[in-house]
C-alpha cells in the first residue's frame, strides 16, 4: 500500500518538486498545502502516515502546526520531517521547541536524502 | 521620536542629570571633575542619539543627590536600581546596565544556601542587603557603607564573604589588588540600573527608553567591556599612581638629572592609553558592522536556500526523465555542483557573521589553488587572460579548511580578472619561504610571524592598474566596494580576511612595482611534517 505524504511548505514550486519526486517511485501518494492553518485541516482530510513541514512560515510555523496536530487524538502517531534552511535565530528558536525525535532536513536537499530519510522514518 | 516629543524637548533645553559621583565603575567624577563610567558612556551615547546635552550636577555624595532631585535641583539619576521607595518620586526607564550578583571569598561557597550561619558582608539598603535581609538563609549579616569596607573585611579574614555586584566588584578587586579574594559564584536576582526621571516627566522617560533602545545590544556589549576589562582606564586619576609616579621621577632627577626618560614615559604611557581608546572605538565599529551583516546574511541566505532546494529537486527530476542521455546528465551534474557552490557560500557569508570553527584537514594548499584556477579557468579564457600558476613542489601540509580557502582564492582570482578588462596575466605562486626582510614582514598585519620564520607564501599577482592607494586602506572592510552599485556586495575580502586569520595566517594587498595589484598570504606550516 502506498504511503500517504502531506507536504507544507510556503513555496509552491518546492511543494511541487517534492510531490514529483516522491510519486514519481510509485511508492508514495502525495498532497500537497501552502499555508501552515491549511495543513491542519488538510491532515484530518487526508490522515497521511508522514507530514513534511517547512519551520518558516508566514501564517503558521510548522512547530505551532506539528503542536496543534499533536493534541488532536485522532491524529496521533502521525510522523514528521522538518524541513529547514536553519539560519535565522527564530528559526532555530523554533526549531529547538520541537525537537525530540523529530528529523530535520536542511535546505536545499537532495531528493535520494529526502527519500532515505522518509523510509527511516516510516520504518519502511 | 514623535513631534509631540521633538517639541517637548524643544521646550526643555535645560535637563539636569545627578550622577553617584563615587559609584565605580557605574558613575564617578574624576579628579578633575569629569563623569565617568559605565553609566557616562550611556549618557554620551543618549545625547548623541538625541541631538541634546544634558546638564551635570555635582553634588558632594549619593545622599545629596536624592536630596536636591527631592528639591527639585536635579531631573535625571543616571543609573539607579529600582526600588518602592523611589517609585514614589520617580520614574524607571527599561534598565540599561544588568550586573549579575556575586559572592566574594576566600573560601568555596557555590549558592547563597551554603552562606548559612557564616558571617556576610553587603553594602547597606542596596538590593543585595534586602536579599540576604528577606532570604530564608540565616546569615550573620554585617553592614557596610561602601563594597570596597566590605571586601577589605573579606580579605582580612574578619567576616567569611561579600555579596555584590559583579561590576563593583571585578573593579575593586583590580584596582585594590586582593589578591586572595576570588569570585566564587554567581548568584540571582542580577542588579539592574535604569534611568530615573522626576515624576512630573513622564515624556521624558518615553524619549529616554527610546533612545535606550537605539543603542543596539553590540554597543551595549561594548560598552560594558570597555568598564569591566580596561582596568587600567582611570589609573591616571588614581592619587597612589600619582605620588608613587612622583616618587619615581624623582628618582630619576636625582641618578639620571634630566626630564628625558619621563618624558619618554609619559609619552609612551599617552600613547597606550590613545591606543586603548582607539581600539574601542575600532571594536564599536567592527562590533556594530559584525551585527549588520549578520542580520543581512541570515535574511538573504533564508530567501535563497528555497529556491536553491527547488533547483536541486527539479534537477534530481529531470535525471530521471532525461534517462541515459549523456548531454542531459553532464547538464544535471553541472546544476548539482552549482546549487552546493551556492550553498556553500551562503555557509560561508553565515560562518563569517557567527564566527564560525573551520572544518580543517591536513592538506597541501597547492590542491586548492589548482581546484580553485579550474573553476575560474572558463571565465579567465573569455577575458582574454593568461594564467601563469607557479606552484612550488615541495610545500609542507597545512591545516586548512579546503572549502573556505577555495572561496577566498575564487574571490581573489575573480577580482583579478574584474581589474584586467582587456584581458592581462594572472600569476599564482606558491612557496616555501623565510621571512627577513621588513617588507615582508609588513605584509603581516596581524602580526602572527616573527623574523626568522618559514612560512606557506601564496602571491595572487595581476597586471590591472592597481589599487588607489585611498581604497587600499578600506579594501577588507565590511561593504566597502569599488565595484559600481549591484555588482559587489563589499563582503568577498573582509569575509576573505576572516578566513586567512581563523587560519592563523595573514593576508595583504597592495602594488606591484611591476605594475597591477598583489595579494600575498601567509601560512604557518605544520612542524616536521610534509607531503
Amino acid at each position: 500500500m502506498k504511503k500517504r505524504i502531506l507536504v507544507v511548505d510556503d513555496e509552491p514550486a518546492l511543494t511541487r518538486m517534492v510531490k514529483l519526486n516522491l510519486e514519481r517511485t510509485g511508492n508514495y501518494e502525495v498532497r500537497t498545502e501552502n499555508q501552515g492553518s491549511q495543513a491542519i485541516q488538510a491532515a484530518r482530510e487526508f490522515l497521511p502516515d508522514l507530514i513534511f513541514l517547512d519551520v518558516m512560515m508566514p501564517d503558521m510555523g510548522g512547530d505551532e502546526v506539528a503542536a496543534r496536530l499533536n493534541e488532536d487524538p485522532e491524529l496521533a502517531g502521525i510522523k514528521f520531517i522538518f524541513m529547514t534552511a536553519i539560519v535565522t535565530k527564530d528559526e532555530t528558536d523554533a526549531t529547538g521547541s520541537i525537537i525530540g525525535g523529530n528529523e530535520f532536513l536542511a535546505k536545499p536537499v537532495k531528493t535520494d536524502e529526502l527519500i532515505a530519510t522518509i523510509e527511516r522514518v516510516l520504518g519502511m | 521620536m514623535t513631534a509631540a516629543e521633538q517639541e517637548w524637548l524643544a521646550a526643555h533645553p535645560l535637563i539636569r542629570i545627578g550622577p553617584d559621583p563615587d559609584a565605580a565603575p557605574f558613575e564617578w567624577f574624576s579628579r578633575k571633575g569629569e563623569y565617568q563610567g559605565m553609566a557616562a558612556d550611556y549618557i554620551h551615547l543618549i545625547e548623541q542619539r538625541l541631538g541634546i546635552a544634558f546638564e551635570i550636577v555635582h553634588a558632594s555624595d549619593w545622599s545629596q543627590v536624592l536630596e536636591m532631585l527631592r528639591d527639585g535641583e536635579i531631573d535625571v539619576l543616571p543609573a539607579a536600581a529600582v526600588s518602592p521607595q523611589r517609585e514614589e518620586y520617580l520614574l524607571f526607564t527599561e534598565p540599561h546596565i544588568t550586573v549579575p550578583g556575586v559572592i566574594i571569598s576566600s573560601m568555596d561557597f557555590n549558592s547563597i544556601e551554603e552562606l548559612t550561619g557564616h558571617k556576610v558582608g553587603v553594602v547597606a539598603d542596596y538590593v543585595w542587603d534586602d536579599l540576604l535581609t528577606h532570604h530564608a538563609v540565616d546569615v550573620r549579616l554585617l553592614r557596610v557603607e561602601h563594597t570596597q569596607d566590605g571586601l577589605e573585611l573579606v580579605s582580612l579574614g574578619a567576616i567569611d564573604a561579600m555579596v555584590s555586584d559583579l561590576a563593583s566588584v571585578t573593579y575593586l578587586v583590580r584596582k585594590q589588588g586582593f589578591t586572595n579574594l576570588r569570585i566564587v559564584s554567581y548568584i540571582d536576582p542580577v542588579l539592574e540600573l535604569g534611568l530615573a526621571v522626576r515624576k512630573d516627566w513622564p515624556e521624558l522617560r518615553a524619549i529616554l527608553d527610546k533612545a535606550l533602545a537605539s543603542i543596539s545590544s553590540a554597543e551595549r556589549e561594548v560598552l560594558r567591556a570597555g568598564w569591566l576589562k580596561l582596568e587600567d582606564r582611570n589609573s591616571w586619576n588614581n592619587p597612589l599612581i600619582w605620588y608613587s609616579g612622583a616618587g619615581v621621577l624623582l628618582g630619576f632627577l636625582l641618578i639620571l638629572g634630566g626630564f628625558g626618560l619621563w618624558n619618554r614615559t609619559l609619552k609612551q604611557r599617552v600613547e597606550v592609553r590613545t591606543r586603548e581608546l582607539q581600539d574601542a572605538q575600532m571594536q564599536l565599529m567592527q562590533a556594530e558592522k559584525m551585527e549588520s551583516i549578520g542580520q543581512l546574511a541570515a535574511g538573504v541566505a533564508h530567501e535563497v536556500k528555497n529556491p536553491l532546494a527547488i533547483i536541486q529537486m527539479g534537477a534530481d527530476y529531470l535525471s530521471n526523465v532525461t534517462g541515459q542521455d549523456e548531454v542531459a546528465g553532464a547538464v544535471i551534474r553541472d546544476i548539482d555542483d552549482a546549487v552546493q557552490r551556492a550553498d556553500t557560500v551562503i555557509r560561508g557569508l553565515l560562518d563569517f557573521s557567527r564566527d564560525k570553527q573551520l572544518e580543517c584537514t591536513h592538506g597541501n594548499i597547492n590542491t586548492v589553488i589548482d581546484s580553485s584556477l579550474r573553476l575560474v579557468g572558463h571565465e579567465m579564457r573569455q577575458r582574454n587572460i593568461e594564467v601563469k600558476p607557479h606552484l612550488a613542489s615541495d610545500l609542507p601540509a597545512l591545516d586548512l579548511d579546503a572549502n573556505k580557502l577555495q572561496q577566498v582564492l575564487i574571490n581573489l582570482f575573480m577580482n583579478a580578472a574584474h581589474a584586467m578588462e582587456r584581458g592581462g596575466e594572472l600569476v599564482v605562486v606558491s612557496q616555501l619561504k623565510t621571512l627577513h626582510n621588513s617588507d615582508e614582514l609588513s605584509r603581516d598585519h596581524d602580526r602572527h610571524f616573527e623574523k626568522g620564520d618559514v612560512v606557506v607564501w601564496v602571491e595572487v599577482r595581476d597586471s590591472g592598474p592597481g589599487i588607489r592607494e585611498d581604497d587600499r586602506k578600506r579594501i577588507f572592510d565590511p561593504f566597502y566596494t569599488t565595484k559600481p552599485v549591484g555588482e559587489g556586495t563589499g563582503l568577498g575580502l573582509s569575509v576573505s580576511r576572516n578566513i586567512i586569520s581563523l587560519h592563523h595566517g595573514s593576508i595583504d594587498i597592495r602594488n606591484h612595482s611591476a605594475g597591477g595589484a598583489i595579494v600575498t598570504m601567509m601560512f604557518r606550516p605544520n612542524q616536521g611534517e610534509s607531503q
